[in-house]
């Protein structure tokens, strides 16, 4: 089990300072992303799922598979997410980059991203109710 | 100091999923996380009501024996005798039952966030110093012009990740890398519809400012 958190701590540290050296978690550069501006950010994303695409394919049969589907949430939630992205410059992960890179204000974002997970599944409870399929929470 | 240009840092997220998934042996995803630490009570539950139900077999088989007696009188359980105190089940063994395969308590999934923060310190460090900054940007700072608007766009603004990324069953992580790698279409269609919003809000925002 102790192997298990210094696993995930290690490779938590690693993405985090790949994500802080890429400039993800800056907003100006994710600003300029969505703008079409600068298009570096959208070709790092783009080339790391080429990446990801040609490794599952040679190592299919021991790759993990994502499980994913359509779901009612899928197109509301994806929506809000870009919405939410374009204010906070930040998805899950991100914000933890920026508080490493000293941004104060992110802070907010965190406690709102907790906030909003909370507030999601209070509302999925009462009233949604329908297999979402997250990744792996297990 | 400048960012890493496309092309290495394509390289290294590709890798870097691709070495979580073998060493996790689970794609890359990290509102998965998030999911866990919210609902870390409910598996706490759940946990502590599935061991008592392993550890009271024997009652729960005395238990249905009693009811199936009330139900349908004590004849079938006559014919039966065998199974009056549960024997049909003495082959059961707790140990044996299936498991969730290799659960990660919701302490690990903090341990990965918490060290996302390290790995960006570490960067910060390496490159020319941490400092604290008290605004996000400089572009941020002008579309949100007074502090109050700014953190509270941003308080605002993390509702809506975490909502959406609950709601749409992932994240830029889990739909859009891993998702997209395997060209599963609700992973690809949810990763172009918050590509496009993103946009669309990005737009709007640059043009009113």
């Amino acid at each position: 089990m102790l192997k298990k958190y210094f696993i995930y701590g290690i490779l938590g540290t690693i993405m985090g300072f790949i994500l802080a050296r890429i400039g993800f978690a800056n907003y100006d550069e994710i600003n300029k992303m969505f703008a079409f501006i600068d298009l570096r950010l959208t070709m790092t994303f783009a080339g790391s799922v080429v990446f990801v695409m040609i490794a599952g394919f040679i190592f299919r049969s021991r790759f993990p598979r994502q499980d994913k589907f359509f779901q009612p949430g899928t197109l509301p939630g994806s929506m809000l997410f870009g919405f939410g992205w374009a204010v906070t410059g930040a998805c899950p992960s991100l914000v933890f980059v920026q508080l490493g890179q000293g941004k104060l204000p992110a802070i907010m974002t965190l406690f709102g991203i907790y906030l909003g997970v909370i507030l999601y599944r209070k509302m999925h409870k009462k009233y949604f109710l329908w297999d979402v399929g997250s990744c792996n929470s297990a | 100091m400048e960012y890493w240009s496309w092309w290495i840092g394509a390289l290294a997220l590709g890798l870097f999923a691709v070495i979580f998934s073998f060493m996790t042996g689970k794609p890359l995803g990290v509102s998965g996380s998030w999911l866990s630490i919210a609902r870390r009570r409910d598996d706490a539950k759940l946990r502590e009501s599935a061991e008592a139900f392993a550890g009271n077999q024997q009652e729960i088989n005395d238990d249905l024996m009693a009811m199936t007696m009330a139900e349908f009188g004590d004849d079938v359980v006559a014919e039966n005798p065998q199974r009056r105190s549960g024997e049909a089940n003495a082959t059961f063994d707790p140990a044996a039952t299936p498991k969730r395969q290799d659960y990660t308590p919701w302490t690990v999934h903090a341990v990965f966030l918490v060290t996302m923060f390290l790995g960006s310190y570490l960067a910060s460090i390496y490159t020319g110093g941490f400092t604290l900054d008290m605004h996000l940007s400089p572009i941020h700072a002008k579309i949100f012009q007074n502090p109050g608007e700014s953190w509270l766009s941003l308080l605002f603004g993390g509702m809506m990740v975490g909502f959406g990324t609950q709601m749409a069953g992932g994240c830029t992580s889990g739909h859009g890398l891993s998702g997209c790698a395997q060209l599963i279409p609700a992973s690809m269609f949810s990763t172009f519809v918050f590509f496009g919003s993103g946009t669309l809000l990005t737009l709007l925002m640059n043009s009113l400012t």
